[in-house]
């Protein structure tokens, strides 16, 4: 039976769309892969403003690696003199004007920009569409613009410009369903690749000036019963899951705390549950500093928060569906 | 003593009657709602008067700073670090664990010096918005259960939580740490 023209055409379509599809999906997961290592492979200085709210800030950023490990120096251009130094291991933070200054030990090594691995892409197109943009310029270099929208409303989306040559994320736009802009990383002026110098490294601020606080060692969820996991949400919005988990003593109260984090490969979202022993309650409602949301509620006297970069519906359902692991 | 309120909020009163008067503030209810309206007169002549401001200091700040008093409550204690040798602070030079003495508190992570930062709230207003629990609030504030809102210092120090694990977007993770020093800036 011969194969007619018309079929022959449409299955020439069916097959220039799915390579189509395949080359662009790949592509974008080439750039988010490199937007992933960069940080990881790159030093530089630079200077960047954040907008949120109808606020502009600008701060300074000086990221070394050197030798396999990083470190970095983070510290507000305006209003008071913050900063924050870390490294692989600790986070060091500077409070000069409250004469306060904390050190914690950093649990993860995750914190680079997005949890995304090549693999992933498949599954992200799912709950968002994604778009390789066209060339833009952000502080004097050349940038791809990559756009992530939501498909629900249980994300934000991104806008994300690129540096071409090194794949450094140089501009960031926090965008709802709608296409508006919620928040706004960008850099003004960077310098990659240079050499740091171990002072460029080094806090304004005396230490000796400051009161240091810190906090122990969280514990590992296998390391003993008592950190067995208790709780979880039953209300997780399509696509997030558990992704990590761990409990922590507080410092404040005598207790522990329990975070997991739940992510759709992109959004993440932290629940905390943590036990009060002064017999109060925590309000239930809604709090919004920027893009992050923040929900507050208490469970059977235990207080629950779900905090994370993402609508308000999306932490109130998941912080209602908070419940005790049977 | 309403002169002294003033400049309290205004930031001018002298150091050896800022302890004084701060308690009496926070214990003498008609001495707050008059530092609540000194607060709203200051913010309309800044014209930082806003509904969210407003919803914020007429709904929960006396919740708010009681809860600070309970938790945080007076001036200053500073241990001073010894070692002096080291780029950063010796791990051992920390003070850690549960601290014992009410003039500290940690929030998460985050130690926050106590009556700075209840004033903080008190005369600049909270960083985060309560965006939706009007209703809620409202119920509250006429309950007699022991509830209060979650303050904005530990809803930051569990964003900043949030953020060491769970790889938020932002340029190159720095958000979480951008957000604190943002945020901590604006006071």
């Amino acid at each position: 039976m011969p194969i007619s023209f018309d079929f022959m055409r449409s299955v020439l379509v069916v097959c220039f769309l799915f390579c189509s599809s395949t080359i662009y999906a790949s592509g974008i997961s080439e750039w988010l892969m490199r937007v992933e290592t960069a940080p990881e492979r790159l030093s530089y200085t630079g200077s960047f403003l954040y907008e949120h709210d109808g606020e502009m800030e600008s701060m300074r950023v000086v990221h070394r690696v050197r030798n396999n490990q990083f470190k970095e120096r983070l510290y507000s251009l305006t209003g008071s003199a913050r900063e924050i130094i870390r490294d692989d291991n600790s986070v060091w933070c500077y409070i000069p004007d409250k004469q306060v200054g904390v050190h914690e030990y950093r649990q993860s090594s995750r914190n680079t920009f997005l949890q995304i691995r090549g693999e992933q892409i498949s599954k992200l197109d799912k709950y968002y569409s994604l778009e390789l943009g066209e060339l833009s310029r952000v502080a004097d270099r050349q940038a791809r613009i990559i756009s992530i929208m939501p498909r629900d409303d249980y994300r934000y989306g991104y806008e994300l410009w690129v540096d071409t040559e090194t794949g450094l994320l140089l501009r960031s736009d926090l965008k709802d369903r709608s296409g508006v802009t919620i928040e706004r990383y960008m850099f003004v002026e960077i310098s990659i690749g240079t050499e740091i110098s171990d002072a460029e490294l080094e806090p304004m601020t005396d230490q000796n000036s400051l009161s240091w606080f810190g906090m122990d060692m969280p514990k590992s969820r296998s390391s003993d019963g008592e950190s067995a996991m208790l709780w979880d949400s039953e209300t997780l919005p399509a696509g997030f899951k558990l992704s990590y988990s761990v409990n922590r003593r507080s410092v404040m109260e005598d207790g522990l705390v329990e975070h997991h984090v739940y992510s759709d490969g992109l959004s993440s979202v932290s629940l905390f549950v943590k036990n009060r022993a002064d017999g109060k309650t925590l309000t239930t409602g809604v709090s919004r500093m920027g893009a992050v949301s923040a929900y507050s509620t208490n469970v059977d006297g235990f207080d629950v928060t779900v905090v994370g970069e993402v609508p308000e519906s999306t932490v109130s359902i998941i912080a209602t569906g908070v419940a005790r692991i049977n | 003593m309403n002169e002294k309120l003033s400049s309290l909020i205004d930031g001018e009163l002298g150091a050896s009657s800022v302890d004084s008067v701060y308690q009496d503030t926070v214990t003498n209810h008609d001495q707050l709602k008059t530092a609540v309206r000194y607060q709203l007169i200051g913010d309309v002549l800044r014209n930082e008067y806003s509904d969210v401001a407003n919803h914020l200091y007429t709904v929960s700040l006396a919740d708010r700073i009681q809860k600070r008093i309970a938790d945080e409550s007076t001036w200053n204690i500073h241990k001073s670090l010894k070692s002096t040798d080291e780029v950063q602070p010796s791990v051992d030079n920390v003070v850690r664990g549960r601290f014992t003495f009410r003039q500290s508190v940690f929030l998460g992570g985050f130690a926050v010096a106590a009556a700075i930062s209840a004033l903080a709230v008190f005369v600049l207003g909270p960083v985060w918005s309560e965006a939706t629990v009007g209703k809620d609030h409202s119920i509250v504030v006429e309950s007699t259960i022991a509830t209060e809102p979650m303050t904005d210092d530990a809803l930051t120090a569990l964003l900043v939580e949030h953020g060491e694990f769970s790889g938020s977007a932002g340029i190159n993770g720095l958000i979480a740490y951008a957000k604190f020093v943002s945020h901590d800036s604006q006071r």
